[in-house]
């Protein structure tokens, strides 16, 4: 039976064709017909297929008859393509025997598909290689084939050029991962040891697992134990999904499918747990389970004081989706009552708040992303901070530590001296660089995290026209000289606008958050002065002028209901501030002590 | 139904001539360019057709004011205007004290056009001289000098009218505050009975507009016109004026009872191509179309209308009201407000109130609900609050 069963992942950068591919291979193998057909079939949010970006595929099993006339069954278990969710790229690889790696056949590799890559090789994953989009004008396949070969080691006449959108090489890519994956060789008479390597909430099943079954078997009717946490559960139903949730008798051993077990909360069912049987269980988990932990935080609050219940529930219903979204309430002088919410990266964060400003019909505020810091007190004990509210006040520090990243950095080799120069601006420390090609460098630098969120990403890309790709992961807490700068508006520090900054870049810092209040604050009845400080001392200041002029001087019988709709337009608009005092502040302004430098 | 203060039919009639020599840069009035003759008797005849089709729905209106407005409506001959009020008292009931007005363009008026226009029975002129200034009338693209405008109030002098208003703009690109003074100053001398200052506002498709976009001409900026707007009240009220509205002034016993209808939230009857009516809690428009116009009336039947708002709450009715009330400098009256819409202001809508008088921006006295000065020239920051 495993002899014939290939699970696979698929290795690809945002925008290099992987819903597409997926979307033929669903076609080709007759999952779903013509008719069913929809673009980007697998994704599974709204927001996804608006966008255009896929984060990650659901799971499918197709039935693939090869040349050799046998019929296998081919599982596809994606990995998210994006470095906030690099822990479930892990699980989802160590589900498979085998990877599709997929690059663009103009832009070549970047560094977070290697990184990806990398990770499938120490998993000991059979990695096929495809160029796509070879049917593009600046398609230049022999050169990314070559720079495959001499970056990772595959063989480049191996490498399978495609055409997803034009259908050019669908075949070539199931005939190899036939050939090539290995077969899973599990013990199907050993005790259940089934890897969770993705979960999500169904109102009407509640939490739903998608299992790689490693050993063993697990029937509808078992009693299950999580060997993370302990708890037990019994499996009410368990399927494959073609893409259709297909009930099946039971899963074994090489298998891939999803389970039922009555579960509330995804919580329950975390990614990377070993699902076993409650009666004989598995001696030890799979390896590989960590407990997530969000790595960058925001306040969220609702512009209506009273959304405030609206969305706890917003945000407990999403929880039961998503384990790692982290939330507690919190309130805020200026803001009121809202949420201290944690988050596995920007796009993490990214992604929730505009599922909760759109699924839910919410406007909320959000202030600045900080990571979270630790601070070594005066006193001896150690607190994390991931609020810059509660920063201790300066008497009372020690020291402060944040968290560093080890940064990898891909880039043309005419931009070396840019990323250096850049890296270095940003507190970056050497550590490495790596020549992959005669083109084509690998730059490590160790950087805060705190300045990668702030504008790394977006000065890399604009210096190197794009042409840098970046990956990072943690790499140590380590001493920084942190201060906390406080924004003031006519002398009232509102709490909101706080962030933490190096002292080296303080005074920058402060100067460009003043102009920038200064840009987006629209004039009010009266003179507004923006002051940022660290302390009591005051390093920048602005002034907004007071408003002159609000009137429509000529208003006569005709023109009234002309001058209502303007009228109502403008009320519409202060919808949009927060009332801060005597001062109107447009929600966005909490989030723009980020931007300073995007202008 | 709203028990209306006095008698229910006291309404204004409003007369649309949507005709002018020429279409001045600053304008977006429905108004056609033409001197034709033959079309101003055509459509003085479909006027006197439409008053005739209201005659019956007018019956318990007694007109307490008329207010012939354009457009330039001294374009009309005397025998036009004529015929038209004869009209007026012929379908309606015109009140022996009613205010009649005519607007007037200084390029269209001379002493017999002056006599025609008393004879009609018009006893108030206002008088669209913009500014005393020759640069300024050349950039908003009007017909007339400076001099002409001198010309023609003496001559309005001359013909014993004394209820007669100057239109003034300021913000014109290219003015500075000295000539606004001086504009100021002249108006002063002539010694109207009224004035009214308005800052140039622009819709986007004006010609002006189109060449400021195009970096032909540039606004002044808020700081000068609000610098403008406070001269200009302080030179007025100087003169002998008093300041009853955000932008008009007056001697004493010369309002103009037709505007104070619109900022009052009372009724009034439009008639002419593109002549908004305020009946039954709807304000509804003439087809802003000529053709359309005459074709219909000349046909027998009536113009078709287009509506604009219909106020089926006491509130949205009260929101209207107030936010045309509050233009006037003694503001609204609580006690009456209350008896006409049923709702009491000071509770109704507590915290705007209680927010803006707290900063100086409204002022409860006399039990009256009335703007600060400080809040005149940025009364929307205000009035936004009270739509419905």
């Amino acid at each position: 039976m495993q002899d014939r069963i290939r699970n696979f992942s698929i290795i690809a950068h945002i925008d290099h064709g992987k819903s597409t591919l997926a979307d033929r291979l669903l076609q080709v193998t007759g999952a779903i017909s013509a008719r069913e057909m929809r673009e980007q079939y697998l994704d599974k949010m709204d927001l996804e297929r608006e966008k255009g970006i896929t984060i990650k595929l659901q799971p499918v099993r197709l039935k693939y008859k090869a040349r050799d006339e046998k019929e296998y069954i081919l599982n596809l278990i994606d990995t998210p393509g994006h470095v906030d969710f690099s822990y479930e790229v892990s699980r989802s690889l160590a589900a498979c025997e085998g990877a599709l790696l997929i690059v663009d056949a103009s832009q070549g590799i970047e560094a977070q598909t290697l990184a990806n890559v990398y990770m499938a090789m120490e998993l000991n994953l059979e990695v096929i290689g495809v160029v796509n989009k070879i049917d593009l004008p600046g398609a230049e396949p022999e050169k990314v084939m070559q720079e495959m070969e001499d970056v990772l080691g595959i063989d480049h006449s191996e490498i399978i050029p495609i055409s997803a959108k034009m259908g050019l090489g669908i075949e070539e890519v199931l005939e190899a991962i036939v050939n090539k994956t290995p077969a899973p060789v599990g013990d199907e008479k050993g005790p259940l040891q089934a890897l969770i390597f993705d979960s999500y909430f169904d109102s009407y099943k509640g939490a739903i697992s998608y299992i790689r079954v490693v050993a063993g078997e697990v029937q509808k009717g078992d009693m299950i134990k999580m060997m993370a946490s302990g708890k037990q559960f019994e499996v009410s139903e368990i399927g494959v999904i073609t893409p259709y949730m297909t009930e099946v008798q039971s899963l074994k051993a090489g298998e891939v499918g999803y389970l039922v077990a009555g579960i509330k909360n995804v919580i329950d069912t975390r990614v990377g747990d070993t699902i076993t049987g409650a009666r004989v269980p598995a001696p030890r988990a799979l390896p590989g389970y960590q407990e997530v932990k969000p790595m960058v935080y925001c306040g969220l609050y609702p512009l209506e004081n009273n959304d405030f219940e609206k969305l706890r529930d917003a945000l407990d219903k999403l929880k039961l989706n998503d384990a790692s979204l982290f939330y507690e309430p919190e309130s805020s002088d200026a803001l009121g009552f809202g949420f201290r919410c944690g988050f596995l990266g920007l796009l993490h964060l990214e992604i929730v708040r505009e599922r909760l400003e759109r699924e839910y019909d919410l406007s909320l505020m959000a202030t600045a992303p900080v990571v979270v810091y630790r601070i070594q007190l005066t006193d001896g004990s150690e607190k994390d901070v991931q609020n810059p509210t509660h920063w201790p006040p300066a008497q009372k520090i020690q020291a402060v530590l944040e968290p560093y990243y080890k940064a990898t950095i891909m880039v043309p080799h005419e931009y070396v001296g840019t990323i250096m120069e850049l890296c270095q601006e940003k507190r970056g420390t050497y550590i490495n660089m790596e020549y992959l090609t005669a083109q084509r460098v690998i730059i490590t630098y160790k950087l805060p995290l705190a300045e990668i969120l702030y504008d790394f990403f977006d000065l890399m890309k604009s210096r190197t026209k794009g042409y840098a790709s970046l990956d990072y992961e943690l790499s140590a807490y380590e001493i920084s000289d942190l201060v906390k700068l406080d924004v003031m508006l006519n002398g009232e520090v509102i709490d909101a606008l706080s962030f933490i900054t190096h002292k080296d870049n303080s005074y920058q810092r402060a100067r460009s958050i003043a102009q920038r209040l200064r840009k987006i604050i629209p004039r009010q009845m009266y003179e507004v002065i923006i002051q940022a400080a660290i302390g009591s001392k005051v390093i920048a200041r602005e002034n907004i002028k007071a408003m002159r002029k609000d009137v429509l001087a000529k208003c006569y019988g005709g023109d009234i209901t002309r001058k209502k709709k303007l009228l109502e337009k403008q009320k519409e608009g202060k919808k949009r501030m927060k009332q801060i005092g005597h001062i109107e502040v447009p929600k966005d302004a909490f989030m723009s002590v980020m931007d300073i430098e995007k202008e | 139904m709203i028990p209306v203060q006095g008698k229910t039919s006291d309404r204004g009639i409003y007369i649309h001539i949507p005709f002018c020599i020429k279409k001045c840069s600053y304008c977006d009035f429905y108004s056609l360019p033409t001197e034709s003759s033959a079309m101003f008797k055509r459509y003085v005849k479909a006027v006197q057709k439409e008053l005739e089709f209201k005659a019956a729905s007018l019956a318990d209106t007694r007109a307490k004011t008329v207010y012939v407005g354009g457009g330039t409506p001294s374009i009309l001959s005397g025998e036009e205007l004529k015929n038209m009020m004869d009209a007026v008292r012929t379908y309606l009931d015109l009140d022996d004290n009613a205010e009649i007005s005519l607007e007037a363009n200084p390029a269209t008026l001379d002493g017999d056009k002056l006599k025609a226009i008393c004879e009609a029975g018009f006893n108030r002129i206002s008088l669209g001289v913009q500014s005393f200034q020759d640069d300024d009338l050349h950039i908003l693209g009007r017909s007339h000098n400076a001099r002409d405008a001198v010309n023609t109030i003496k001559l309005i002098q001359d013909s014993g009218l004394s209820n007669y208003n100057l239109d003034l703009i300021y913000g014109i690109p290219g003015q500075t505050i000295s000539k606004w003074e001086e504009t100021l100053r002249i108006a002063l001398e002539l010694e109207p009975a009224h004035l009214s200052i308005y800052l140039l506002q622009l819709d986007e498709n004006t010609p002006l507009a189109v060449d400021i976009r195009k970096g032909r001409f540039e606004l002044l900026g808020e700081e000068s016109e609000a610098q403008m707007y406070d001269m200009g009240i302080d030179m007025i009220k100087q003169g002998g004026f008093e300041q009853y509205e955000i932008s008009n002034f007056v001697r004493p016993g010369y309002e103009c009872q037709h505007n104070l209808i619109y900022w009052k939230a009372r009724e009034y009857m439009g008639i002419g191509a593109g002549a908004v009516s305020f009946t039954d809690k709807r304000r509804y428009i003439n087809k802003k179309d000529l053709n359309h116009y005459l074709g219909a009336l000349e046909n027998g039947r009536e113009s078709e209308v287009e509506e604009l708002e219909s106020m089926k709450e006491k509130q949205e009715l009260a929101s209207d009201a107030i936010i045309l009330g509050l233009r006037m400098c003694d503001g609204i009256n609580l006690e009456q407000f209350d008896l006409r819409y049923g709702i009491k202001i000071l509770d109704y809508y507590k915290d705007i109130i209680e927010k803006y008088v707290d900063r100086g921006l409204l002022n409860i006295s006399k039990g009256q609900l009335m703007f600060t000065r400080r809040a005149y020239f940025i009364s929307n920051e205000v009035l936004c609050h009270f739509t419905a």
